[in-house]
């Protein structure tokens, strides 16, 4: 009986390490491993934060959000990261993606491109997070 | 000759008038928090800091859901525990530099400022005065600033269980490399 108890206790106890290991070591959540809940231009995207942002909010944010538009420009932020801006018809907002670290977009300046990622919300640009194509 | 001096006379002198907006939309920010129990770092380079050298008036914002954890777990924690960033998915500053008069961005130099404003994060907005670093090299203009948050301050409620993990006074560093707004 006391033999049972102790192994009971035993797979209990390596069952919440196992766990609490995982849960502390757990990957960030990216884009590669999700189906988009909504696709559209990068356009639509930025006219949809700037006509309302609340409702864009409410629909978008933390979501992984699919959008598709000519690259302006690529740059590396402090972190390595690769940050790809999607044009807009709008002269000063853009769509910026972050792709996961370690990734590249296939795209060049000038090119169509398809993305997705983690919408993080709406400044000057509509920000994008662990992109992937 | 004459003519020629004066249009060149007219032309500087338009364009030292014209004060110009800067801005950075990839800024950095980030926040160090330091305890005997352990070290949380988090950075953020899609911030936003715009400065109006006409008005000295100085904005900087940045989207919750952009700093990045090491742990997934922490970055998880900090969004929906501690920063509610599905209610409240910026924290921006809207301050004025104090002497920015004194701030010319067009001439190499370092400029110590001090900048007065509000802070709103989680839905709280606190007047704060943060000191900010302008240093303008060869045409390169960046924007510095550290200074200390209190999560309390902003009704980050912090639960008794972790409090010691983590720093009653929050660091923040931002790094900004301004260029001039082209509208």
């Amino acid at each position: 009986m006391k033999k049972t108890i102790l192994i009971i206790l035993l797979l209990v106890a390596i069952g919440g390490a196992s766990t609490a290991y995982y849960m502390w070591n757990k990957p960030k959540r990216t884009a590669a491993d999700e189906k988009p809940a909504a696709s559209m231009s990068a356009d639509d995207l930025l006219l949809a934060f700037q006509n309302d942002e609340n409702k864009a909010n409410a629909s978008y944010l933390n979501k992984i959000i699919e959008v598709s538009g000519i690259v302006v420009k690529k740059e590396k932020d402090d972190s390595g990261s690769e940050v790809v801006y999607l044009e807009t018809t709008d002269v000063f907002g853009l769509v910026s993606c972050t792709m996961i670290p370690g990734t590249t977009c296939d795209a060049s300046e000038g090119q169509e491109t398809k993305l997705k990622g983690i919408c993080t919300g709406y400044l000057s640009d509509v920000v994008l997070t662990q992109c992937a194509h | 000759m004459k003519q020629i001096i004066l249009i060149a006379l007219i032309t500087l002198g338009f364009q030292t008038l014209k004060a110009q907006q800067y801005m950075d939309r990839a800024a950095y920010l980030g926040f160090f928090s330091e305890t005997k129990m352990e070290n949380i770092k988090a950075d953020n380079n899609k911030g936003t800091l715009v400065y109006d050298a006409a008005t000295g008036s100085l904005q900087m914002s940045a989207l919750m859901k952009a700093f990045e954890f090491e742990k997934a777990l922490m970055q998880e924690h900090f969004n929906e525990n501690y920063v509610e960033s599905d209610k409240f998915p910026k924290a921006v500053f809207k301050g004025k530099v104090e002497n920015h008069t004194a701030v010319n961005l067009s001439k190499d130099g370092t400029y110590n400022t001090k900048v007065a404003g509000e802070m709103t994060m989680h839905g709280v907005t606190k007047k704060i005065t943060v000191d900010a670093v302008f240093k303008v090299t060869g045409g390169k203009i960046t924007c510095d600033s550290k200074f200390n948050v209190k999560p309390e301050d902003y009704n980050i409620t912090i639960p008794s269980t972790v409090r010691d993990n983590i720093a009653s006074a929050i660091a923040v560093t931002v790094k900004a490399n301004l260029e001039v707004l082209k509208k």
